[in-house]
């Protein structure tokens, strides 16, 4: 429940186009979470989530009259533009290769919780690095559904109202996309599975 | 629920999107009794757990500090930017509205000089042929001369000539049409002054046979036509002429008689005297 002290994205946005740094400030506060996070889940590098973090701001400091309270929330609004920025981020990228994968996987993991078991731990870390794999092969279309509806846990609406598409398309990716990740983890599942099997015949041997 | 059925709704149920109890319960009645539906079913359960659990770790992240830092500094620049701008824009349209008046204001002048100058070249070239009309005699030049002087439009101020060489550069068709009208309204105004200042008197020569017609034959009388002829024709009925004006014209009464035949002629010459 909203508080006279605590104001909606709409009278922070009209602030901040009156030109009050404070309500910027209080505004990027309560959204860029959820910003940062599609970025990174998008795309999976730290550096391309703060860069479009921060340029989603910049856009919404430059154009923020734009935004149409009648199409939706301000965070589907400023989601829209992350994705925007993503897309074209990632298809200027996609002819390179970053030599600092293997730091950014490090400084993505680094958030887990240290458990009281090392193995679960390390399973645990396993589990979350294939999921993270399998979510970055996807096509985009598909991808993006992964991240709104399963890792940001929005409803279908709202990630129909972010993406500018049909419900009913919303689901159907998500169901594709779903398949997708099954078959792709699946043969790391059997891999394991069948490494599991060569470590047991090992030791019965 | 069949498997189609079921496996349409998996991942749905997976998510609890399904809220309908009925078909979660027939959900379950058949994923117990089909070993396929149950290895999706598992498949669903196994990928959802494993996408929260991503979800859940990354639900803390969030943007370095030093990209609201950033952000504050660019908004303040772009504040100071913006408050730059708008005092240059409107600067700026002080500058463009005060251009638009000078503007106009030399287009209302220029426009001012053009009538100005469509009309002062009719009143000088009307005064510049009024002093200078091609006429019969000095006399007549003279009198023309004093009546055209004392006419008003001859009071009427000239245009300056520098003002009035750029306009016939800028205008020459305009000019040359100013002419032209100017001329016709010397012309008119040269007659209504002679009509109004001066009296005609025709003088005319005694009549001169023509031809070897009697001098009887005057007495039957005939028709006076009066004819218009070159000066030179004063010379073959042996009248004096002055041969520098051999070719200006000179009026004439032919005498025609009742058989169609010229019978006499005499020149006329029209002068012009001041009333006063």
């Amino acid at each position: 429940m909203r508080t006279q002290s605590d104001p909606s994205d709409g009278e922070l946005l009209q602030s901040m186009v009156a030109g009050d740094e404070e309500a910027l400030a209080a505004l990027y506060r309560k959204r860029q979470g959820s910003v940062y996070r599609f970025a990174l889940q998008m795309s999976g590098s730290p550096a391309l989530a703060e860069d479009v973090t921060q340029e989603v701001f910049m856009a919404l400091m430059r154009d923020g009259t734009s935004y149409d309270s009648a199409r939706g929330p301000l965070n589907w609004f400023l989601l829209g533009i992350a994705r925007n920025l993503v897309r074209q981020r990632l298809g200027r990228e996609r002819f390179y290769t970053s030599l600092a994968d293997d730091q950014e996987d490090q400084s993505i993991v680094s958030g887990l919780q240290t458990v009281n078991d090392p193995l679960d731990e390390l399973a645990r870390t396993e589990t979350i690095e294939v999921v993270r794999k399998a979510v970055f092969s996807l096509p985009l279309p598909y991808r993006e559904v992964v991240v709104l509806c399963e890792l940001q846990e929005l409803s279908y609406a709202e990630a129909a109202g972010i993406l500018g598409c049909a419900i009913g398309t919303v689901r159907s990716r998500l169901h594709r996309a779903r398949a997708l990740l099954i078959e792709k983890m699946r043969p790391a599942q059997e891999e394991n599975s069948t490494a599991d099997g060569v470590k047991a015949a090992r030791c019965f041997a | 629920m069949n498997c189609e059925k079921f496996l349409t709704d998996a991942a749905d149920l997976a998510r609890n999107q399904i809220v309908d109890a009925s078909e979660r319960a027939s959900a379950r009645v058949h994923v117990e009794q089909c070993d396929d539906c149950r290895r999706a079913w598992n498949d669903q359960l196994e990928l959802s757990e494993r996408l929260r659990k991503v979800a859940d770790q990354m639900t803390s992240s969030r943007a370095p500090e030093h990209i609201e830092a950033q952000l504050l500094t660019a908004f303040r620049d772009r504040t100071r930017v913006v408050s730059i701008h708008s005092a240059q824009k409107r600067w700026r349209y002080w500058m463009t509205a005060a251009a638009a008046v000078v503007l106009m204001v030399f287009g209302v002048l220029a426009w001012r000089w053009h009538v100005a100058s469509v009309r002062q070249p009719q009143v000088e070239v009307s005064s510049k042929s009024a002093t200078a009309p091609p006429s019969d005699s000095p006399k007549q030049e003279q009198s023309q001369t004093v009546a055209v002087k004392g006419t008003p439009s001859s009071t009427q101020p000239l245009i300056k000539p520098t003002l009035r060489r750029w306009l016939s550069r800028r205008h020459p068709a305009s000019s040359q049409l100013a002419k032209r009208d100017a001329a016709k309204q010397s012309t008119v105004e040269q007659a209504s002054v002679l009509a109004t200042n001066a009296e005609t008197k025709e003088l005319a020569t005694d009549f001169v046979l023509v031809g070897y017609g009697n001098a009887l034959d005057l007495q039957d009388g005939g028709q006076l036509v009066r004819v218009e002829l070159p000066r030179s024709a004063m010379a073959t009925f042996g009248l004096p002429m002055n041969m520098d004006r051999a070719d200006e014209r000179i009026k004439a009464d032919v005498l025609v008689g009742t058989d169609g035949r010229a019978r006499a002629i005499r020149f006329v010459e029209v002068k012009a005297i001041i009333k006063n």
